[in-house]
This record gives structure tokens, C-alpha cells and sequence, in this order.
């Protein structure tokens, strides 16, 4: 069948390559309004006909066209663009092109094959292009895409390196669903799996080999920021329905670099620069014997020195590493064949002992053009990722870093003394010996690649027909090594002295995605009408294996060395097909379309059934040329997606085991619903967008209402029916927001511009109904947690709390999702030098901070023993905080709010005259110093206000058990292009 | 306004168009979803649809599985609450504030062995499956279904006795979407599990010479259907007595395993092992588990001044003490299995000594106080190595009873339960002002949410 029909393809380009009977050439130049400059890479077209050309670096074009009177359109990215029309006896031209400094001509995808520009656009969708994404180094793509979205809440579950980011768009969307966007980069669904890799079998957090305690790092992480064109943000199920069952929790669409004919363009760019902490808990200092005995025990009368301070923490996280990024672009072509090829080398340090990030990438994207209708495009990416992190988080043998330092006394020297570690007699560990010598390495070789094949069936001036076909694969291998050497104090202790676990993960999704889209715009008239039609397969898999080897002979790492082993394995499959329609009509500034998915999915316990999911949606901008408001676009949209249930959710299993050899089966803890189906979210957006002073800024405001039906839930069942959790669709949430963008450039003269933005959300979720009793899900039982009841917002925090009468009760003890998010960022330039910083602000949102209360029974918070007089009676201000924990858990649940400073680069445009006299060719030449995270705002008394211990999570995050550190970043960067 | 909209001039183009278009939706739909089915675990189906006798053996062990896991958390929460033991896990606050310092709620401590309702439903499934199984003669069914109450019974027993005052439901196969069963008093819980054990032990004797399936090390004795009777029949003694039917308890004891010549280890273990897929012992965790500094030093001395054979053979003085000073915690004695982290010995579910003991206390709570010092003698002298107590005894036997029972079945999980069957449980030591004694867990939170009006084993327990 394939066979056929490339057969099909390459019979038709063929045959219909008819050339338009050229009877003359019209030369011209492309240049810039205010500043006369060439615009190298101009796209002129001759509008009806298939004639083309493209700017050289000097802004001239010529191309072959038809006697008689022609439109020459002309284009190119970030200016707007210029139609001229040509009479027939002129053959030469000049055009100028504005800067679109607002991007308002940019066409953003809003099908899965079809994009609009921006001044049409019906949803609010986000876009931020690679020069923004890129402005300060950043190891992942979320990271830096943190502040620059209105309605997308971005945070890091620690500071770990390598990643490990959450995007929440527009709240909260599932219970226990997936809680991720659709990931597509460069139209193929991506993965963005984050497999845990084996540090629980250390830490204890939770029983097995590993748990999504271990600070896992998603997927995307592996993607190189700089090869990013452009991110498009379709945040809820009005602007993503076209993608069906996979696209409630909004979709994020990256497209990557790709080569632009001209000369060929080599740009190489070295930073820099080091890291570090950027706040620390502290640790307690003792002034007598007797305060050190009251925390430690009798033990520390021995131990104690007076006016000794070890300052363990510092130690172990004061690390002040040096980073370096190399990255190599090189791009150019031909008209027929262009090409992006990139290359990166990263390193960057933890300031953790033994911690840190190394990334080497890969890119190489080709366009070729086959004749005058088949173009075929490859975009294939590889990146190999090794990421040390320690043992962070959660923690049940002490051995976490945090829960280590919280019963380390710092009358105690735990340095090293020639290599060997003292160990901690009041803990089960020694942080800095655990640091030292314990090995965790995650190695990820993620490939990903799409070849793009399309065919310009018609080319007229009325009708323009293309036939594509996107095949994709993403393919992840990840390995995972954890070794734990006996001779650390807790593998002595333990009844197996040395651990070592190694884990491999192999994840492959494939896909293949053809589409038709048909534009009629008839002769004379001011309206098109665009069809386009397609379908989707995709096969989404990865298989686990980990092996722990415990009482390692000889204290070696290899697995073999192991008397005691133990094995897991998770496989997954899932199958998904898909089918899609829409009908985009356009009338001069009206714009209106109509599409619809249908897909069914392995994942549904009926593989067969289709699911339907509709979309509408309208703008109309009105042009009003006054100087104040040049025009105004009211735009309203209403759509459904879905959020298809997780591999294994539907089944009800047998958990086999043994006992000494002997086989084993044990009812699983879930029992499936018989009919388990995606969640829906229907979402209605309307907004208003506002083009000020003439396209001097823009505003956009929108507002939303999901209302997410048939929520997978999780329903705990009365224990004594024998039954533990029933997964089932049921119930409603509503989440409703309000998103403000602003973009402005009140200065753009030849010397100085600057552009603002500003953008703002909130959002605010709520059950509506519930057909089972209100239950928790996630967190920490008994310590604050999400519970889902009708009424009430499922960020909630519910725990334990004395009312007024003394009684207890379980009541709201805090609300997890920020009241609201502002990102501020300015960007100056004069002359050569550009200034541009980048606020990011989370106002509200509380964090359960467990590790404060783990540090305080441990009596080794700094502040622990400082006076305090509560109801005149005289205790401490750490014993007062315990002993009021008693009564209400409201203690420990702080105040999450931030403002950080994200961005900082400050950057100048040296005369490559400096660097010919080295190599003659280089034609331009940047320095900049930037950093990232640089100062942070917070009441917040953890570590880091960005927080989560389970990873990503549709509810419970902001819950705090002794995570990685934060730090801030500085570099220093040169930047040659030749 | 007329609209005329010029088609295409390339008819032939469009039809090789919409050609490839359906080629390659057809390719698309014809590569089909297949449905997926579980790749990582088998079925409830193979149970409840088609049982094979392996799939009902492996069930079985299932039940002996869930049983150990419940042993141990009942070893090592018993042991907390009745001052034995520690359970220590600095980064795991709730270890202690659930124990020691409560309130016990609904989410902590709730759950105390209430999971066996699992367990109940899994035995309810075999007894379905026996029924519909081929390949299995009625002999072998006797024998399985004998088995499967017999555990049945012992997740029942586990889950009232730390629930004595409160009751538990008894009905389990009730739909998990209807009202749940109501809550049984005491009384109607013991009755159950009298009748299940005189079932399965009618079950078992007609269950011929063998069960169709192999049992775990630590059954050795007891993995003959005949066999296996004398250890429900010591299960039903252990009811009978904490139910203080102490006439039925003694003919129990008849028909168990109970024998004054035989090792007093003699009895069913749940043994561990170091396997992929199995557990090993929990209390080889030397970080975590400690004794309480009295278990040794209120062990009696002996004649020759040494501690109780019994205190020695169990307790270990550490080289330093270990402190948790937050929480009033100091000890210096940790128990051997976990001073020598033996991650494969195994636990007792009942020994020849808890059956003589058992019978001790059944004739005290029938009278018969000369029977019982005769017994409670047996062990004092053979497992104490202590000097017997004068016959006849002017001394509080209940007090000498506890004693032994204290002792000979330490770390086992009995002394808090036998301090509240006797209504002593205000004599147990705390360690620090703000510790309690509790009598009793409340329900877990899934029970209660969905009770209505709530009983008064959803209120939180404050402890006194």
C-alpha cells in the first residue's frame, strides 16, 4: 500500500510540473524601513503562480515571470508582510519592509495541518520565539520558557539538575489523569515520559526499587533550547481540540530551526560560568553542653565542643561549580535544499557534592525541494544526557540528604580525613560521606526524528491543494545506575552491606500523520475557505527493567557481585488512532472554523469505540485607526478534548509474588471501571485583543471556563468490602481563568528600542459534583493533602486541625495553587549594547514544608531554641512550633509565594573587525554576561519554594521533603557568526 | 453579491489526490488499534472466570502471604503499644506519633489490620473458584476450602482484637457502591470466627492425606490437611480465649498441636527469604526496630542471679545507647533478630508455648487455678530457666500467668493484648508526659467516609 502510493506521489509531481511561460525578469531589493538594511532571506512570491525567489544577503531577488501586470508578495519572518503590485512595463522594485516587532503577522498552527496569523487568530494562544527562549542559558526547555507564558504555570519539582519541570496549563484539569500538555515537536507527538530510576531503593521513600519519589526528570529535558524556532502554546481544549483524546491539558507545539537559502551561516557560541546555591535552610548552633544533650541525646555530652560549628550543609551543597556551553549552528542552502545543522556540549556542575549535568546534542534538519510541488523535510535530533543528582526528596532510612543533615550536630567534624568518613552516632548516615561516594547517574540517549513529505497538488490563485504526509519516531534509552559502596555507615548497618541498582528503560513512540488541505480562495473576492482532513496512528511504548543487588561481595558495583537480588518490570503499550476535520472560512477580518477528532485508544477498556470531540470558533477584528486603538479583534471559541486514561488503569489484576519460591497471587488494590474512557473537557474562551498606538502594543485579555466531565477517579472504597480503589469516569470540575498578555515597544528608534511584556493568569478550580464520598488523593496522609469534595477547590490542602472548643477535626488547612502569576520581562537596546531582564512572580499558593517539621523533631533548626513567650509560659520557638503541630497542621503548611528574578543578560555587539585579524570571516561578534534564577523573594522557609516531592502531579505538588537546592547561574558568553 | 467560484482546472490532479488521501487513511485504519492487554500482571479473570487448581494454589499463597505481611505489622505495632518495642524512623515522624503519641485518626492508624478484608475477599474468591474448578477431587476441594477459612477466620481475629470495644463489619461480599456492611459487636465477630475455624476444621478432616498444592518452609508439620487442623484448632483456642470462652478454648486445645514434652517452638512460622519477588524478616532493619530498656530490666532473676533465659536469649544491650530525645525515647537493648539482622528468620504465627500458655489461662478463667500453675510451671521452668512457683501459689496467678506470657511470647504481639483483656493496660510504663496508652484503633478513613451516621470507631482515639 505505502508502496503504491510514493508511487502515486512521484508519477504526479511529474507529471503536473508545469512551468509558467516566463517572459521577463524583475529584479529588486529588500530593505528595512527605518534603518535601510538589506533583509537577506526575503521570500517573494508571485501571487497565483508558483514563481519564486529569495532575498540575498545584499536584499536583492530576481525572478522569472509572465508578461503583463503582476502582485509580488514579500516575506519573512519578524517583519510584516509587504503585497506590491507590479504593472507590466516596470521590472524593477524596492520594498520596504516594516519590523513586526509585536509578531503580529506570525501564522501560528492551529490545526494539526493548517496555521493562521496571528491578526485572525480565534483562541489565545502563547508564542514565544527562540530569541526569547533563549536569552539566558537554560538546560531545559520548560525552565526557560518560565514567566513567558500567560496561563501556564511553570515549576520545577527541585533544583536538581537536568531537568525535572512541570507546565501546568490553565490549572487544574485531572485528578489522576495524565497531567502533562501534549508535547509536539515539529508535528509528531514527542514523549515526555519521566521514568524514576532506582534512588528509592536508597532512600526507602516508598517500598520497591524505585518510586516517583526519585526525582525524576521528564523527557523534554533531552531537547537542545537552542535549536527552538518557535513554542506555541494551545493551553485548553477550545484552541487544542483537533487533538483529540490526548489534548485537555493543552498542547505545546515546537517547531526547531531550519535553513534559509543565502550564504551559508556558522555561528558559534561559547559561555561560561558557574553556579550556586541560592538559599540554604542553616543549621542550629549549640552554646552548651546541656542544649546539645536536650537535642541529641546523652551521647552528645561526649561529642560536644564548645564554640565548634561545622556548617554540614555548606558543606555538602556549597559547592561553587564551573559550567560551560559550546554550541555550533551552521545553516544555508540552496531553493532547493536547505539545511540546519547544530551541535552542544554542555556541562554544568550541581552545587551538590558529586552532583551534575552534561549534555551533548545533535541536530540536523533538511528541506528539500523536488521539483515545483514536493518538498520533503527531515528533522531528526540526538542527544545524549548524564545527569548525577544525589539523594533528595523523600526519605525513610536517613540517608537523604536533608533528613542526613537534620540529625547532624554541628559540634561534629563529619569532613573527611584523608578520604575515610567519619560516622554520625546520632543518624544513620553521614551526608558528606553519603555524597562522596554514593554514585547516581542517569544516561539518556534520546533520538528523535520526523521526515515531512509534501506534495502542492495545486498552486492557483484559487485553489491550492497540499497532500502531506509527517512520520515520526521518538526513541529514548535510558540507563540508570545507583551504587551505594558498603562502606558507607548505612550500608555497615544494614543487613546487606552494598546496594547497586541498574535500571534500562527503553521508550519508543511511532507515528505517521497524513493530511489534505484544499484552500479555495475564489477570483474577486475577499474570502477563502480552508479544508483540511487528516488522521493520526500512533504506538506509544516503554518497557523497565531494574535489578538491585544488595551485600555486594567485595563492595564492587557490578550487579553479579549481589548475594541478595530483586527485579521489576513495567512495560506499557498504547495504541491510539485518530481521524480529524476542520473548515477554517476567512473574509477580510472575519475568520471562523469549524473542525472535528474522533479517536480510539488502547488505553480505553473498549479499543474500538471512537470518541468524538467538536470545536468552533470566530474572531472579527475591527479596524478602527484612531490614534489610540488602530484595531480591535474579539475572538470567542468553544471546544472539547480528552484526557485518555493511563496505561494499566484499566485493568483488574492479580499481583503475583512468592513466598520462598513458592508462587503467589494477591488481589491488585485496583479494581477497574468495565468502561473506563477519557476524561472530556469542554472549554469556552473569549477574549478581546487591543492594537495600541499604532502597533506600538498590543493587549490581549481572555478568559476561560472548563468544565471537565467524566474525570478519571480514583473512588477509595470501604475498606471491609474487601475491595481497596476503584478507577471509574465520573464527576465534574469546573476551572476558570483569566489571562492577560501585553506586549509593547514604546521606544523603537534606530538607536534605542524597547520592547515590554507583561504577562498575568489565574485560575480557579472547583468540583461541582462527585458521585462518591469526598476522598484525599496524594501527598502525605494525616499532614495536609488534597481531598476531592463537591464545592471545593481539589488544590485544597486538608488536614488535621483543633477547632476553637478544642475539638479536633479535619478541615482546610491551606490551598496549593497560586492565587495568581505575573511574568514582567524588558528587553533594551541601544546602540550595540541590549539589556533584558525577566521577573517572575507566583503570588499565594501554600507548601506543606515537611522537611521544617523533620528538622525540628531533630531539634536542629537554627532558630530552634530561641526564646519565645506564648501564654506566659516560657519555651522555644522550635518546641512552640512542635508543640502547636499537636493540635493543628496548619504549622508546617507556608506560604509558597515568590517573585524571582528568571532572567538577567546584558549583552554587546563587539565590531568583528576585532576578530577578522583570527578568522577573516567573521561577521559578527557578541559578549554578554547573563544569569538565570540570579535573586529570589520569597517568605517561604524551605529551600525553595519551587517544590515537589512527588514529581509531576496533577494536584499534590508543593509538598516539601528536603529536595535538591536551588541555584542561580552566571555566565559569560562570546558569540562569533561567520 | 453572486459568487462564482472557478474549480480547478485539473480534474485528473484532484482524483489522484482524494486517491492518495483514502490510500492512506485506508493504510492507516488498516494498521488498526489492536487492543492492548496487560503486560505486567495477570488477571482477576483467571481466578474468577476460568480457575485452574494452579491458579488456586498460587491463591492460596497469596493468603499466607498477606497473612505474614499481617504478623508483622502486628508484631511491631503491638509491640509499641505494649511497651516491647520501638519502631524508629527519624524521617518517618508518623512512625512514633502514630504509636505513641497519637491521636489515632481515621488516616493514621486507622488501617491497623484492617486490610484483612483483602485477604476475606480473596478467600471469598477461592471458595467460588473451588466450586467451578476441574482437575481437583472433592477430597483435595475439602482440603482447600478448610484452608482458605482457616485464614479467613485469623484476618477476622486480627482485625477485631485491636478493635475489641468497637466492633468490626463481618460482612464482606456486600457491593462496594451500596452501604457497607454493618459493624458487628464482639461478641458476633468471635462467633464468626468460631463457626469459619469449625468449618475449616471439618473442611480439613475431610480433606484426605495431602493439599493440591506445596506450602512454604516454616509449614513443616503442618502441610497435611490433618496436620493443618491442629493449628486452626490452636487458632480457635487463641478466639475462645480473648472472647473468655474458656471451656471452648480447652477443647480446642485438644485438638491442636499443644504438647508439655514437645519443643516449645514447635508451630507454624511465616518464614523470609532473600528472594526476587519475596520479603525479608522486617526486624533485620537494625536503624529501625529497638527494645524498651524494660523488657530487661524487669526480667526475673534466677537462682544463680542471672537474667530470665528468656531476656537473655532475646535482648541485646547496644554499645551506645540509641535517643530520640524529641520524643522522650532512650533505650539501650535491641532485640537479637535485629541486632544480628537476620533478613530470613522466620516469625511465628502460634507455638507449643503460646498453646500452653493458653490452656494456663483457659483454666484460670475457668477456675481450675491448679491446672493453670501446672502449665504456667512447665514454662516457667523449662523456657525461664527460673525456679517453679510454690504449689499451691498464694501469689496473684493472673499477675504469674502475664508474667510468662510476657516473656515466653515477647516481640510475638501478646502483651498488649493480654493487658487489655484483663483491663491492666494502665500499668504499661510511658516514656515521656505526652505518650498514651491506647486501647483501641479506630477504623480507616474509606470505612468511615462512607458510614452514615458514623460509628464510634470512626471517633479519633485520644489514649489515656
Amino acid at each position: 500500500m505505502k508502496r503504491g502510493f510514493f508511487f502515486l506521489v512521484g508519477l504526479c509531481s511529474c507529471a503536473c510540473a508545469s512551468v509558467a511561460n516566463a517572459q521577463r525578469t524583475v529584479t529588486g531589493r529588500v530593505l528595512e524601513t527605518s534603518t535601510n538594511q538589506p533583509v537577506a532571506g526575503a521570500q517573494v512570491s508571485v501571487l497565483g503562480t508558483l514563481a519564486g525567489a529569495l532575498a540575498d544577503d545584499a536584499g536583492k531577488f530576481s525572478v522569472r515571470v509572465a508578461s503583463g501586470p503582476i502582485t509580488l508578495s514579500v516575506r519573512r519572518i519578524g517583519y510584516k508582510r509587504k503585497d506590491v503590485p507590479l504593472p507590466a512595463n516596470q521590472d524593477t522594485i524596492t520594498v520596504m519592509l516594516i519590523r513586526d516587532v509585536l509578531n503580529l503577522e506570525q501564522v501560528i498552527i492551529t490545526g494539526q495541518a493548517t496555521g493562521v496569523e496571528r491578526r485572525n487568530l480565534a483562541s489565545a494562544v502563547s508564542v514565544v520565539n527562540g530569541t526569547d527562549l533563549n536569552r539566558v542559558q537554560s538546560q531545559t526547555v520548560e525552565s526557560a520558557l518560565q514567566g513567558k507564558v500567560a496561563g501556564a504555570n511553570i515549576s520545577a519539582n527541585s533544583g536538581a539538575p537536568g531537568g525535572g519541570l512541570q507546565i501546568q496549563l490553565r490549572g487544574t484539569t485531572s485528578i489522576i489523569g495524565n497531567s502533562e500538555p501534549l508535547y509536539v515537536i515539529d508535528g509528531i507527538p514527542a514523549s515526555n515520559a519521566a521514568v524514576p530510576g532506582g534512588t528509592n531503593a536508597i532512600s526507602g521513600a516508598s517500598t520497591g526499587i524505585s518510586s516517583d519519589e526519585d526525582n525524576a526528570a521528564n523527557r523534554l529535558a533531552d531537547l537542545n533550547p537552542n535549536d527552538i524556532q518557535t513554542i506555541e502554546i494551545l493551553k485548553g481544549a477550545a484552541a487544542s481540540a483537533i487533538y483529540g483524546s490526548q489534548a485537555s491539558n493543552g498542547v505545546v507545539l515546537i517547531t526547531t530551526k531550519r535553513g534559509a537559502p543565502g550564504k551559508t551561516r556558522f555561528d558559534v557560541s561559547q559561555q561560561i560560568g558557574f553556579s550556586e546555591v541560592s538559599n540554604l535552610l542553616g543549621m542550629r548552633r549549640f552554646s552548651s553542653v546541656d542544649q546539645a544533650v536536650a537535642a541529641f541525646g546523652p551521647q552528645a555530652a561526649t561529642d560536644f565542643q564548645p564554640g565548634v560549628f561545622h556548617d554540614h550543609e555548606e558543606e555538602l551543597a556549597g559547592h561553587k561549580p564551573l559550567n560551560a556551553q559550546t554550541s555550533l549552528s551552521l545553516s544555508g542552502g540552496s531553493d532547493n535544499t536547505r539545511y540546519f545543522v547544530s551541535g552542544l556540549y554542555e556541562h554544568d556542575g550541581g552545587v551538590v557534592t558529586n552532583t551534575g549535568y552534561d549534555k551533548q546534542s545533535l541536530r540536523f534538519n533538511l528541506d528539500q525541494q523536488l521539483g515545483q510541488r514536493l518538498t520533503v523535510t527531515l528533522s531528526s535530533s540526538v542527544a545524549h544526557t548524564r545527569t548525577r543528582r544525589g539523594v533528595t526528596g523523600n526519605d525513610n532510612n536517613g540517608v537523604g540528604y536533608w533528613e542526613a543533615l537534620s540529625l547532624e550536630p554541628t559540634f561534629l567534624n563529619l569532613t573527611s580525613d584523608n578520604g575515610s568518613f567519619p560516622d554520625n552516632p546520632f543518624g544513620r548516615s553521614n551526608s558528606n560521606a553519603t555524597a562522596a561516594m554514593l554514585k547516581d547517574q542517569t544516561g539518556v540517549y534520546h533520538v528523535l526524528g520526523s521526515v515531512n513529505a509534501s506534495w502542492q497538488v495545486l498552486n492557483g490563485d484559487v485553489n491550492n491543494l497540499v497532500v502531506r504526509a509527517i512520520g515520526g519516531i521518538d526513541n529514548f534509552s535510558q540507563n540508570d545506575e545507583v551504587f551505594s559502596p558498603s562502606i558507607l555507615q548505612q550500608e555497615q548497618e544494614s543487613a546487606t552491606p552494598g546496594t547497586s541498582v541498574q535500571a534500562n528503560t527503553g521508550a519508543l513512540n511511532l507515528n505517521i500523520n497524513p493530511s489534505v488541505v484544499w484552500t479555495l480562495s475564489p477570483n474577486g473576492h475577499h474570502f477563502s475557505f480552508t479544508t483540511s482532513v487528516g488522521g493520526n496512528r500512533e504506538s506509544v511504548q516503554l518497557n523497565t527493567v531494574r535489578v538491585r543487588a544488595r551485600n555486594l561481595i567485595g563492595g564492587e558495583q557490578n550487579i553479579d557481585r549481589g548475594t541478595v537480588l530483586d527485579a521489576d518490570q513495567n512495560r506499557e503499550r498504547t495504541e491510539n488512532f485518530s481521524l480529524f476535520g476542520q473548515e477554517e472560512f476567512k473574509l477580510n477580518d472575519l475568520y471562523l472554523s469549524a473542525g472535528v477528532t474522533t479517536d480510539r485508544s488502547s488505553a480505553n477498556s473498549d479499543a474500538g469505540k471512537y470518541f468524538v470531540y467538536p470545536k468552533f470558533s470566530g474572531s472579527y477584528r475591527f479596524n478602527i485607526g484612531s490614534s489610540l486603538l488602530d484595531a480591535l479583534k474579539v475572538r470567542a471559541s468553544v471546544g472539547e478534548a480528552g484526557n485518555l486514561p493511563l496505561y494499566g488503569q484499566k485493568f483488574t489484576e492479580l499481583i503475583g509474588s512468592n513466598v520462598l519460591g513458592v508462587p503467589a497471587e494477591n488481589l491488585g488494590a485496583v479494581t477497574a471501571s468495565p468502561d473506563l474512557h477519557p476524561e472530556r473537557e469542554r472549554e469556552i474562551e473569549g477574549g478581546l485583543d487591543l492594537y495600541l498606538f499604532h502597533n506600538r502594543a498590543t493587549i490581549g485579555l481572555t478568559g476561560y471556563d472548563k468544565h471537565i466531565t467524566e474525570l478519571l477517579q480514583q473512588r477509595q472504597l470501604p475498606n471491609s468490602s474487601g475491595y481497596t480503589t476503584a478507577i471509574f469516569n465520573g464527576g465534574t470540575m469546573q476551572t476558570r481563568g483569566f489571562e492577560a498578555e501585553l506586549t509593547a515597544a514604546p521606544v523603537a528608534s534606530t538607536d534605542l528600542q524597547w520592547t515590554t511584556g507583561a504577562t498575568f493568569s489565574l485560575s480557579r478550580a472547583k468540583i461541582l459534583s462527585l458521585p462518591v464520598p469526598p476522598y484525599f488523593s496524594g501527598g502525605f496522609g494525616g499532614l495536609g493533602q488534597p481531598r476531592i469534595q463537591v464545592g471545593v477547590s481539589p488544590t485544597a490542602l486538608f488536614g488535621p486541625d483543633t477547632l476553637p472548643d478544642g475539638s479536633q477535626t479535619i478541615r482546610q488547612i491551606g490551598e496549593l495553587n497560586p492565587t495568581f502569576i505575573m511574568g514582567l520581562s524588558n528587553e533594551i537596546q541601544y546602540k550595540k549594547a541590549h539589556l533584558a531582564f525577566l521577573f517572575d512572580w507566583h503570588h499565594g499558593g501554600d507548601i506543606v514544608d515537611l522537611n521544617h517539621w523533620l528538622w525540628d523533631l531533630a531539634q536542629n533548626t537554627p532558630d530552634f531554641a530561641d526564646p519565645i513567650t506564648v501564654g506566659g509560659v516560657e519555651t522555644t520557638v522550635g518546641q512552640h512550633r512542635l508543640d502547636a503541630y499537636q493540635k493543628t497542621k496548619r504549622v508546617y503548611v507556608e506560604p509558597g509565594g515568590y517573585v524571582k528574578l528568571r532572567e538577567l543578560t546584558l549583552s554587546y555587539d563587539l565590531s568583528p573587525a576585532l576578530f577578522q585579524r583570527i578568522w577573516g570571516n567573521v561577521q559578527n561578534a557578541t559578549v554578554s554576561v547573563s544569569g538565570r534564577n540570579l535573586i529570589t523573594w520569597t517568605k517561604y522557609q524551605g529551600l525553595d519554594p519551587e517544590v515537589s516531592n512527588f514529581g509531576n502531579q496533577d494536584l499534590a505538588r508543593g509538598i516539601d521533603v528536603g529536595p535538591y537546592p536551588p541555584s542561580r547561574t552566571f555566565w559569560f558568553e562570546l558569540n562569533l557568526g561567520f | 453579491m453572486r459568487i462564482s467560484i472557478t474549480l480547478p482546472r485539473s480534474p485528473r490532479r484532484l482524483r489522484l489526490t482524494a486517491l492518495a488521501a483514502c490510500a492512506m487513511l485506508t493504510a492507516l485504519s488498516a494498521c488498526g488499534v489492536t487492543d492492548v492487554t496487560d503486560l505486567n500482571n495477570s488477571s482477576i479473570q483467571d481466578l474468577t472466570g476460568n480457575p485452574t487448581p494452579a491458579g488456586i494454589a498460587a491463591a492460596e499463597i497469596g493468603l499466607v502471604r498477606t497473612a505474614r505481611g499481617d504478623r508483622t505489622t502486628e508484631i511491631n505495632v503491638l509491640g509499641i503499644y505494649g511497651r516491647e518495642s520501638y519502631n524508629v524512623q527519624t524521617s518517618e515522624p508518623r512512625t512514633v506519633t502514630n504509636t505513641l503519641i497519637g491521636p489515632l485518626v481515621q488516616q493514621n492508624g486507622g488501617g491497623l489490620l484492617f486490610g484483612g478484608y483483602v485477604t476475606i475477599r480473596e478467600a471469598n474468591i477461592i471458595m467460588k473458584a473451588v466450586d467451578n474448578v476441574s482437575g481437583l477431587t472433592d477430597e483435595q476441594k475439602a482440603a482447600v476450602r478448610g484452608f482458605t477459612q482457616t485464614w479467613k477466620a485469623l484476618a477476622y481475629l486480627r482485625a477485631i482484637e485491636v478493635r475489641e470495644r468497637l466492633g468490626i463489619p463481618l460482612d464482606v461480599d456486600v457491593d462496594p457502591n451500596s452501604a457497607p456492611a454493618p459493624i458487628a459487636d464482639r461478641d458476633a465477630v468471635y462467633a464468626r470466627i468460631g463457626q469459619l475455624l469449625d468449618s475449616a476444621r471439618a473442611n480439613l478432616a475431610a480433606g484426605g492425606s495431602g493439599f493440591p498444592f506445596t506450602l512454604p518452609t516454616g509449614f513443616e508439620g503442618f502441610d497435611t490437611p490433618a496436620t493443618f487442623a491442629q493449628f486452626a484448632a490452636g487458632l480457635e483456642a487463641r478466639a475462645h480465649v480473648y472472647h473468655g470462652d474458656f471451656a471452648a478454648a480447652l477443647t480446642d486445645l485438644q485438638g491442636s498441636f499443644i504438647d508439655t514434652t514437645a519443643s516449645f517452638d514447635n508451630g507454624v512460622y511465616y518464614g523470609f527469604s532473600n528472594n526476587a519477588g519475596d520479603a525479608q524478616n522486617p526486624f533485620s532493619d537494625a536503624t529501625q526496630f529497638f527494645a524498651h530498656d524494660s523488657d530487661w530490666a524487669q526480667a526475673e532473676l534466677r537462682t544463680d542471679g542471672s537474667k530470665d533465659l528468656r531476656a537473655q536469649k532475646l535482648l541485646v544491650k547496644m554499645a551506645q545507647p540509641f535517643s530520640l530525645p524529641t520524643y522522650g525515647i532512650t533505650t539501650n537493648y535491641q532485640f537479637v533478630i535485629t541486632a544480628n539482622r537476620e533478613t530470613t528468620a522466620p516469625l511465628s504465627e502460634m507455638r507449643n508455648e503460646e498453646l500452653i500458655l493458653l490452656r494456663a489461662e483457659a483454666n484460670l478463667g475457668a477456675g481450675n487455678n491448679e491446672d493453670a500453675l501446672k502449665d504456667i510451671n512447665t514454662v516457667r521452668v523449662k523456657s525461664g530457666g527460673l525456679a517453679p512457683l510454690p504449689d499451691p501459689y498464694s501469689g496473684d496467678m493472673l499477675q504469674a500467668l502475664l508474667y510468662e506470657k510476657r516473656y515466653s511470647l515477647m516481640f510475638e504481639g501478646h502483651r498488649w493484648l493480654d493487658l487489655l483483656h484483663y483491663g491492666l493496660l494502665a500499668t504499661l510504663p510511658k516514656a515521656a508526659p505526652n505518650h498514651k496508652i491506647f486501647d483501641a484503633n479506630p477504623y480507616p478513613v474509606n470505612e468511615c467516609v462512607a458510614r452514615n451516621p458514623q460509628p464510634a470507631g470512626c471517633d479519633p482515639i485520644v489514649g489515656f
